[in-house]
């Protein structure tokens, strides 16, 4: 069976960026529909019942979620998450860079639905080409009725706004987010209040994921029936899988949700070269590392939680038998520490620790000591922090020695079968 | 006050009732269980950052931080589970990583959270064998604040004041994550004027204070509760004295006052009790020279001559200015000595006050608490300068603003409060009557509609001639738009500590009589014979130098009776050496009309003598001698909270008060030594039940953290930490009785003052800021700075650039009255055709170039 993408539709149609060739593949038709024929509780309503996830990484329902902002509400707003800083994770940049116009649709159908006035998507600092995509994309939309104060003739304004962020991992957080357009350093905020009643500008306001957004044009257009009939009832649509690392044909690959992690890898024409699979990292920097016995695990949120690890954003990080896994943690180790907002105790300084640790038993200097510091410096950090990114930085280590003990303990003894250690200490 | 069903929540078993809304942290507070906290603070924005609060919620699978989570009805949180236990070690051993735990050299250690919490709550020992973070030590963000980077815990309260009360923003952290540093911003040195508060704030010892950066250990310290004396808000200080100086200003909490905050002039300005040159014995004059003398000689002398001169020329001859320093109990002694015993009517606390009598009189003071302050919904600042005139009051009218208050501010020249309004009228110099009468004609409708308005405007009236007719317009324009009521909401805020106690024991003219300024002039011009000047010092202050030399000049008889060597001093007859206030037992009443206690921390220097020792002898001089209960019942009311207040013996019914005509001190029969134990080694009056105690009521032993801890169960942290809603102490309410306002109509209004001729000149406004030059700053070079934006004159580019200066430039500036040389400041705010310098500017006599007849003249400014 090939499945037919949906998101992934115009990519490689020639000048797929354009508002002519979106228009002439059916864009926009949900949105004129929708402002012409449909109640906004009508948009919301199909959105719920699709059971649209959030595919950001926490896959709450994203109808439910719009449900959460108070009707009354003179003022609110929506923030489009396109920071997409994490390691292995690209799908949003392909939407951006080849489909504007379906976030674009999508924005404008939520903003319908919710009634808001003014969406902002903020969009990674260095991301320079999919800012100006976007910049050139809204400009059109404008041109043709589609953005502005009256959208296709209907009493229904919005306007949406491209904000650039200036490049850091934590403005993916929703709240630093909101933080980093109001012109402050980006840290988490404490909730409640959520961003539903208190959000940008301390005005309600729905936070959603490019992706998330991208699939509602298609859920309003063709019905959530259609939508829910793609992968499982408990997380269905379609899902744009990152893989990156030791596969053949790396880049994002458009599956239901739920595809097996096997199908994805081979999707990617398998592990490159002769080389047999060494563990593989599901959802991006933030989850545990899966052994090769357990890739026939289905890619959703429910099903990866299930085993202890989790989806995120759809990154996957396919890596060989030739990779040490002490290497793969230093390394993600070093990044957390790098983004670490420094809001939080425990992660701020958690987060070095856990480095310093990781860097001493890659280098095989570690004592016996070392491994239960990494685990308890690392359930420190996880649950007590602010905002996810302590979590994500406590479970790559404690999955790992979980999983791959026998790395570990080679390590400890000054060797390494992936590869040869130096300077043992 | 509506119904509000209070909510149950139980912590460790302890279960209390709250309003809702209220944190788990602060509940825990009342149910007696102290929850350990760094970046939680009461009067800031939720952090949630440090993460040392976290407690166990039933129901709630991971730990909750109590300074997040409101507390819901039923909750049922621990705070005593091996798991809390467990997350505050981890907290704990994560800040110790990278702290330098450099506590024997640092200042906070012995009153440091992180150290005390790290004792009570903290790992035996650290795992952690990687290396430090450095960072430079000892980083200067201001001449008064010091940084060390390595000691920062980043709980960001300093940033969150900075932002948030004080609403100076140049604070901020950069970079990010483990290697984030504090910085001002651009690097440029902090400006604010509340940066003490930082320190205060600050969880360890990451920010100090320069004045008292490695003087003093805190277990050395005694300490007094005391009033601070720099303006007219009263706040709650509390003076620290190592070895009998005053090393150390801290805020006391007092919710209806400071909350808990100072001003960098409260906070800072303490060097001029124990650092800076002070009079130390009474000087007489003796040809050319002042050379000292026995306090009995001296005194017999002054109420000699007084009494010649009185005799001679009547003794309306003799003037007295000053008071608005002392006590109240001094204020009722001096009106009593002047008044009664002298019998002149030229008395008045104010120095440079034109008249008495009219709305100024009327308008004095704040007549509304600075808890109603807070719950305006429309300010109207009328010449005033909120943020150099009345800080800590400034951050109250501030918190108003924050909540949803509009600010109008009508103003000749920029203030800071312009930040904070949502309307500036820029009126000419001395154009605010005439602005005043627009505002009352076309009103807009938000001042129109504003339910709780509070108009106000500031001391310089005072000084001004124009300023009964601002006064005026002022209360007509309130009174037009807000209706017969309005005046209960108008003040005219005065500067000095005691101004309204001051005017409540009657320094203020009597029938017949001149106002403060009109004593000096009157004296230029010969009808006065004698001056007594009380705390004041005229040749520095009064707008006019050449005035006062003519007048100091003229007169047969001076008498300077100060803390400080002054001006004015140099030129006495007879200089009486004073006590300052932290010396002083007694009250003093803020411009709400609160009557606050001072408690003595310690000795005056040498031989120098409280006001009322030197007064209450000079009246024995006089012959006043009189039962002490009658003395006492033409005292102000004492409060009624007196009897609350540190109790000590007082004198009783029918104590007789006996003044040794030729003692040295004042002494009182019958009453009781404050403090058994103490000695007493000068005794004090004691109004109507006031204790008395020198020195020894006020010095408790600071709690010895160390020594009570194994006795202390964690609940009681409470009082054991710095860490709390009330850093270091709580003041006594003092007791309230806000001015009065009987008028309910307008008043005739005064013909406009004539315009201010312009001959191409720059048209020189002057007022005093906070910071300059003055007997209460003497001593405080970090404070004073360089001489930099504050010893400046303030130009406005298009004047900097048609006459070639540059900021920065050392400039002259000549009125017709005489010159002086200043450095230029060039603000684009500053409109054209227009210069400020403040009256106090560091190294500048700005009144050289006043006079009484031309408070605002024209001045030409150069290169110099």
């Amino acid at each position: 069976m090939t499945y037919e993408p949906v998101l992934l539709r115009r990519v490689g149609l020639e000048r797929a960026q354009d508002i002519d060739v979106y228009e002439r593949s059916g864009g926009y038709a949900a949105l004129r529909r929708a402002v012409t024929d449909l109640t906004a509780e009508a948009v919301m309503a199909e959105v719920i019942a699709s059971n649209l996830r959030g595919r950001g990484g926490a896959g709450f329902p994203t109808g439910r979620k719009w449900s959460f902002i108070p009707k009354d509400a003179p003022q609110k707003y929506l923030a489009v998450n396109a920071d997409e800083s994490e390691p292995g994770t690209f799908n949003n940049r392909v939407l951006i860079d080849a489909d504007p116009h379906l976030l674009i649709e999508g924005i404008l159908l939520c903003c319908y639905a919710v009634g808001i006035a003014h969406a902002y998507i903020y969009i990674r600092g260095e991301n320079v080409p999919g800012a100006r995509a976007l910049e050139r994309a809204v400009a059109q939309a404008r041109a043709r009725g589609y953005v502005g104060p009256r959208i296709l003739g209907r009493d229904f304004a919005c306007e949406i706004h491209v904000f650039r962020g200036a490049g850091a991992y934590i403005c993916g957080e929703e709240t630093a987010l909101l933080e980093s357009i109001e012109g402050r350093r980006p840290q988490p905020r404490s909730r409640p209040p959520f961003p539903a009643v208190v959000g940008l500008f301390g005005k309600p306001t729905v936070i959603n994921n490019v992706e998330t957004l991208a699939c509602v044009p298609d859920i309003v257009d063709r019905g959530a029936a259609w939508f829910k009939g793609i992968g499982p009832e408990a997380a269905p649509g379609p899902k744009l899988y990152c893989l990156s690392g030791h596969v053949a044909a790396p880049g994002v690959y458009e599956r239901p949700m739920g595809t097996s992690l096997r199908e994805l890898i081979d999707a990617a024409g398998g592990v490159a070269g002769e080389r047999a699979l060494g563990f593989v990292i599901p959802g991006a920097a933030a989850s545990t590392a899966l052994r090769p016995d357990e890739i026939d695990v289905a890619m959703d949120f429910d099903s990866l939680r299930k085993i202890g690890t989790e989806l995120g954003a759809g990154g996957i990080m396919v890596m060989d038998e030739t990779v040490c896994i002490v290497d793969a943690l230093e390394r993600l180790a070093r990044f957390f520490r790098h983004e670490s907002c420094g809001k939080c105790v425990p992660c701020r300084e958690g987060t070095v620790w856990q480095h310093e640790i990781l860097k001493r038993i890659q280098a095989g200097r570690a004592g016996a000591t070392d491994l239960p510091l990494l685990r308890t410096v690392s359930e420190q950090i996880g649950g007590k922090t602010l905002c996810a990114l302590g979590d994500f930085a406590a479970s790559p280590p404690l999955g790992a020695m979980r999983k791959f003990p026998e790395e570990f303990d080679q390590h400890l003894r000054g060797s390494c079968s992936k590869r040869q250690v130096d300077a043992v200490a | 006050m509506p119904d509000v069903k209070l909510l149950s929540v139980t912590i460790d078993d302890v279960t209390v009732e709250v309003a809702p809304g209220t944190l788990l942290i602060e509940a825990a507070g009342k149910a007696g269980v102290h929850i350990p906290r760094f970046c939680y603070h009461p009067k800031l924005s939720l952090a949630g950052a440090c993460r040392i609060c976290a407690v166990s919620v039933e129901k709630v699978p991971k730990l909750q931080t109590a300074c997040t989570t409101p507390v819901a009805d039923g909750m049922v949180a621990r705070t005593n589970t091996p798991e809390v236990a467990s997350a505050r070690r981890s907290v704990l051993e994560f800040l110790l990583v990278n702290h330098p735990l450099d506590c024997p050299v640092c200042d906070a250690a012995g009153e440091c959270p992180l150290q005390d919490y790290s004792h009570l709550y903290g790992p035996d020992a650290s795992r952690s064998s990687i290396e430090k973070r450095r960072a430079p030590k000892a980083q200067r963000l201001s001449p008064l604040v010091v940084l060390d980077m390595e000691r920062c815990i980043l709980c960001y309260r300093c940033t969150r004041f900075m932002d948030e009360i004080a609403g100076d923003a140049e604070l901020a952290f950069y970079d990010r994550g483990s290697t984030s540093v504090l910085g001002a911003f651009d690097g440029a040195p902090l400006a604010s004027k509340f940066q003490g508060n930082i320190i205060e704030l600050c969880p360890c010892g990451a920010l100090t204070s320069e004045p008292y950066r490695f003087r003093a250990r805190p277990q050395d310290l005694a300490y007094g509760d005391s009033i601070c004396g720099h303006c007219a808000v009263g706040c709650a200080v509390r003076y620290e004295a190592r070895h009998g100086d005053v090393v150390r200003v801290k805020p006391r909490q007092h919710e209806d006052v400071n909350e808990v905050w100072l001003c960098d002039k409260g906070y800072f300005g303490f060097e001029y009790v124990s650092q800076a040159p002070r009079l130390d014995r009474p000087l007489v004059r003796k040809g050319d020279e002042l050379v000292p003398a026995r306090w009995t000689d001296v005194l017999d002398h002054v109420v000699g001559r007084l009494r010649e001169i009185a005799t001679r020329y009547g003794p309306e001859s003799i003037g007295v200015i000053g008071g608005a320093r002392l006590t109240n109990e001094e204020c009722a002694v001096l009106a009593r000595v002047f008044k009664d015993g002298v019998r002149t009517p030229n008395v008045d606390h104010r120095s440079a006050a034109r008249g008495s009598g009219g709305a100024l009189d009327d308008l004095a003071g704040l007549p509304l608490s600075f808890s109603e302050v807070e719950r305006s919904d429309v300010i109207v600042i009328v010449a005033f300068d909120p943020t150099e005139e009345l800080p800590v009051l400034w951050l109250r009218l501030r918190k108003a603003i924050r909540a949803g208050a509009r600010c109008l501010v009508l103003s000749s020249r920029p203030i800071e409060a312009e930040r904070d309004a949502i309307a500036v009228v820029r009126t000419d110099p001395g154009g605010e009557a005439e602005a005043l009468g627009w505002l009352e004609s076309d009103a807009p409708d938000w001042l129109r509609a504003a339910e709780r308005p509070l108009y106000l405007a500031g001391a310089t009236l005072e000084s001004r001639p124009d300023g009964e007719a601002v006064a005026r317009a002022l209360a007509n324009a309130a009174l037009a738009i807000h209706g017969p009521d309005a005046l209960r909401r108008v003040g005219v805020l005065g500067r000095a500590p005691n101004a309204m106690g001051a005017r409540a024991a009657g320094l203020t003219p009597g029938e017949s009589g001149v106002a403060g300024g009109q004593i000096i002039a009157s004296a230029a011009e010969g009808r006065l014979k004698a001056l007594y000047l009380i705390g004041v010092d005229p040749l520095r202050t009064f707008p006019d130098r050449q005035m006062v030399e003519l007048a100091l000049r003229k007169v047969d008889f001076v008498v300077v009776q100060d803390i400080a060597p002054s001006a004015t001093a140099g030129k006495a007859d007879v200089v009486l050496a004073a006590a300052a206030l932290p010396e002083k037992d007694g009250t003093i009443t803020n411009v709400e009309g609160r009557t606050q206690r001072l408690l003595p921390v310690v000795q005056p220097p040498g031989d120098a003598r409280t006001d009322l020792a030197i007064l209450v002898d000079i009246a024995a001089r006089l012959d006043l001698r009189e039962p002490a209960s009658e003395f006492l019942a033409r005292l102000p009311r004492v409060p009624a909270s007196a009897a609350a207040l540190p109790a000590a013996g007082a004198p009783g019914p029918g104590t007789t008060m006996t003044i040794a005509p030729s003692g040295v001190y004042g002494v009182y029969a019958g009453a009781t030594p404050a403090s058994k134990g103490v000695t007493t080694q000068k005794p004090f009056f004691a109004p109507g039940g006031w204790p008395l105690g020198m020195p020894g009521s006020a010095r408790v032993s600071p709690i010895r953290l160390g020594a009570s801890l194994a006795a202390v169960p964690l609940s009681a942290g409470e009082e054991l930490l710095r860490t709390s809603d009330q850093p270091h102490g709580t003041a006594d309410p003092g007791v309230l009785e806000p001015p009065r306002r009987a008028r309910r109509g307008p008043y005739p209004p005064v013909r406009p003052a004539a315009p201010i001729a312009r001959d191409g000149g720059l048209v020189l406004m002057t007022a005093p800021l906070l910071i300059g030059d003055g007997a209460m700053l003497a001593g405080s070079t970090r404070l004073l700075g360089d001489g930099g934006a504050r010893g400046a004159i303030e130009i406005s580019p298009t004047d900097a650039k048609s006459r070639g200066i540059a900021d920065g430039d050392t400039v002259s500036v000549r009125s017709r009255h005489g010159a002086v040389t200043a450095q230029a400041r060039v603000r684009s705010a500053m409109p054209a055709g227009r210069a400020f310098l403040a009256e106090n500017a560091p190294g500048v006599r700005t009144s050289v170039l006043l006079a009484w007849s031309d408070p605002f003249p024209s001045v030409e400014v150069r290169r110099a």
